[in-house]
This record gives structure tokens, C-alpha cells and sequence, in this order.
């Protein structure tokens, strides 16, 4: 009879800490939904050149981004769509952002995760979608060859002129996607 | 006499308001200035004084760094930038190893952030005291995995019984036969052994009643 009752307790001590699990995030769901509404506004007033960016329909959390190739580099005319994922604890930890386009670059792998060390490790509450989108901007004129997840794109880097005709094809294969 | 030296009172009063309030307009243009080369934002895109333009028209020169709203039990760093109390609170338990600034990336804690009271500020309470509260953990039900380390913890189990008709009472203990873990909560084989379990306990309650009045 003991082995009988003890599973309910437990079933009554699951279900109490299952309880203050659902109540909680509501309430943290709201200053991230919060945060994430006056950042877009600030985008929306900032009107960026080169960078803009929008929620993916109802769902704050989800938004795609766009980034302008950076000027005076092989990307240059390339427009790249990425994906911003959020967490329930942004901004105390990063969103997954991933590129949507097709990107040949050499911390860019071709499943469109990216290797930036502000969306890791370095990055910081501060940080907001205007200055991730900034910092993929820079990242793409200038990779960082030490730590590749495209070994290919940081072999080619070296030699510009050869990388913009490998890149020119490279799109038109990747002209769909 | 008495007049005059009203008068100059007066005018030396005013003029003494008029410093004060030169003084003021000067504390808030030199903190306006201040915001016009702003760290971290700034020096990424080159378009500082937009930035500064944008802040000044927003109001939001005194916004948290973290929520991005009015700083409310503000605090501030040694380094100068401002947060709420709850949100700093939260970014350094969410690096308990690396305590820096989010802004600049200086070192700060608790005891180096100055807690800020504004003159309509009701309570003289030191933010820092209100520290909200610690969420709650994520509790999961573990899936129990068969181990058995020391064959005792895992494989003890103690029964009682009803013998029928004799042994009144028998109990019985059985060392060293482990068992299959419990089901998960919410399977449909945990649903099943609890409806099991209900049906042996009303059974044992028959049992006992027809011992009584039989």
C-alpha cells in the first residue's frame, strides 16, 4: 500500500513545480515581447541604410532580416535574408540568427549557421537586432580565416579577384534559393 | 534704506537663480554632449550624431541599457551607464563567472553600482536591496535509467501482504531483485499501472471487509 501512494505524492510534487514552471515565463514572455516591440520601433525610426528587418507574421520571437551586401567588397550587390530566432531569455542570452540566402563565406557554413563571437560567447545584453545585423554586415567584408566553418571560402579569401568569379557562380547556381 | 538693501538682495537672489539655473543648463548640456559620442553604439556604424539626435528626441537619455525602457530602481555603474536594478541583477546571474558591464565590458558588481534617487523618488530605499525575486528552477522529471551501482539503493523493496486465510499479516522482504523503474508521468504505461494499483487497493479493501463481516 505504500508503494501505491507514493507515486501519487510525487505526482502532486510534479505537478506543483510544473505549475510555478508555466507561470513564470508568462511573465518574462512579456518584458522580452516588450523589448523586442521597442526595438522595432527604433529600427523603424532609425531607417537604416543597408539593413532592415521585420517580425515572421504574428510571432515576435521569429523575425528575418535583411542585410545589403557591404560596399566595396566582393559582396557588394548581394542581398542576404537571415533569420533571428529569440529565446525567452533575451536579451540575457543571444538569438539564433541564420542565414536564409545561400552565403559563400568563410564563417558561414552552407546550412547558413554562422560563426560570429558576439551571438556566442561575447555576446551582451545590449546587443540588439540593429547591431547584430551590423556586425554580420562587417563580418562578411571581413572574416575571420582563423576559425572557418567554410574551409573552402578562407583557402579562396586570399585571392579576391578569384573568390568574386567563384562567388558570381555561386549564385547563379544558388539563384532559387 | 531697509528698501534698497531688499532691492539688492533681491537682485543679488536673482542673479544668484539665474547662476544656478546657467549652471543647471550647463550640466545638461555637457550630459547631452556626453551622449553624443555614446560607447558601443556609436563607434559600429559611424552615425553617432543621428544617434545622439535620436535619443535626445525619444526622451530616452535615461533608458535602461538592458530593457531599453525608463530606468526604474536605477542604478549605476562605475563606468557611467545606467540600467534597472532587476535587469543588471539578472544579466549577472546570467554570468556569475564573468561579471562585466554590458556596455562596455568593465568589471562590475553590486558594490560598485551606485543605486540613483530622483527628487520625486517616494522610496529612500536602496534598489539594490529589492533584489527580485530568484526565478524559480526548471524542474524536469528524470528519466530514470536502470542503473544499479550498488545493487542495494535500487533493488529494495519491502511489501506487505494480506495471506489468505492464515497468515494474518505477512510481510516479506526482498533484497537484491531489482525492478523495472517506474514509468514516466503522463505515459500511457504509467497510466495503465496506476489504474492498476487503484483496483489491487479496492481489492485489499473488499478483502478486508469480508475478513470483518464474514
Amino acid at each position: 500500500m505504500a508503494q501505491n501512494i507514493s507515486p501519487e505524492q510525487s505526482g502532486a510534487g510534479g505537478g506543483g513545480t510544473k505549475h510555478s514552471d508555466d507561470s513564470l515565463p508568462v511573465k518574462d514572455n512579456h518584458a522580452v515581447s516588450k523589448r523586442l516591440h521597442k526595438e522595432l520601433m527604433n529600427l523603424m525610426m532609425a531607417n537604416e541604410k543597408g539593413i532592415s528587418a521585420f517580425p515572421d507574421g504574428e510571432n515576435i520571437f521569429k523575425w528575418v532580416g535583411t542585410i545589403a551586401g557591404p560596399r566595396n567588397t566582393v559582396y557588394s550587390g548581394q542581398t542576404y535574408r537571415l533569420s533571428l530566432d529569440f529565446p525567452n531569455s533575451y536579451p540575457y542570452a543571444a538569438p539564433v540568427v541564420k542565414f536564409l540566402t545561400s552565403c559563400f563565406h568563410p564563417n558561414v557554413d552552407l546550412q547558413g549557421a554562422i560563426c560570429l563571437d558576439i551571438l556566442k560567447d561575447k555576446w551582451s545584453a545590449l546587443y540588439d537586432v540593429r547591431t547584430i545585423l551590423l556586425s554580420i554586415q562587417s563580418l562578411l567584408g571581413e572574416p575571420n580565416n582563423e576559425s572557418p566553418l567554410n574551409a573552402q571560402a578562407a583557402m579562396m579569401w586570399n585571392d579576391q579577384k578569384e573568390y568574386k568569379k567563384y562567388l558570381d557562380a555561386f549564385y547563379e547556381k544558388h539563384k532559387d534559393t | 534704506m531697509s528698501e534698497e538693501s531688499f532691492s539688492t538682495e533681491l537682485g543679488r537672489s536673482g542673479q544668484l537663480v539665474a547662476m544656478e539655473s546657467a549652471a543647471e543648463s550647463d550640466v545638461l548640456n555637457t550630459s547631452e554632449s556626453f551622449t553624443g559620442d555614446y560607447p558601443g553604439t556609436g563607434s559600429q556604424n559611424g552615425s553617432g550624431p543621428n544617434d545622439a539626435d535620436r535619443d535626445s528626441l525619444d526622451g530616452s537619455l535615461y533608458d535602461c541599457n538592458i530593457c531599453l525602457d525608463t530606468a526604474h530602481n536605477a542604478v549605476v555603474s562605475m563606468c557611467g551607464h545606467l540600467f534597472c536594478w532587476p535587469c543588471l541583477h539578472q544579466w549577472l546571474l546570467t554570468k556569475p563567472n564573468r561579471k562585466l558591464c554590458p556596455v562596455c565590458k568593465s568589471a562590475v558588481d553590486r558594490d560598485k553600482v551606485i543605486p540613483l534617487y530622483g527628487r520625486n523618488g517616494t522610496s529612500k530605499q536602496d534598489p539594490r536591496d529589492g533584489i527580485p525575486p530568484r526565478p524559480a528552477g526548471h524542474r524536469t522529471e528524470p528519466v530514470v535509467e536502470a542503473e544499479r551501482i550498488h545493487g542495494f539503493g535500487h533493488a529494495f523493496h519491502m511489501s506487505f501482504g494480506l495471506g489468505f486465510p492464515f497468515d494474518f499479516i505477512s510481510s516479506s522482504l526482498n533484497l537484491g531483485e531489482p525492478r523495472n523503474p517506474a514509468p514516466n508521468r503522463g505515459t500511457a504505461q504509467h497510466h495503465n499501472e496506476q489504474n492498476l494499483s487503484k483496483f489491487f487497493l479496492y481489492m485489499a479493501f473488499v478483502l478486508i471487509a469480508w475478513l470483518i463481516f464474514a
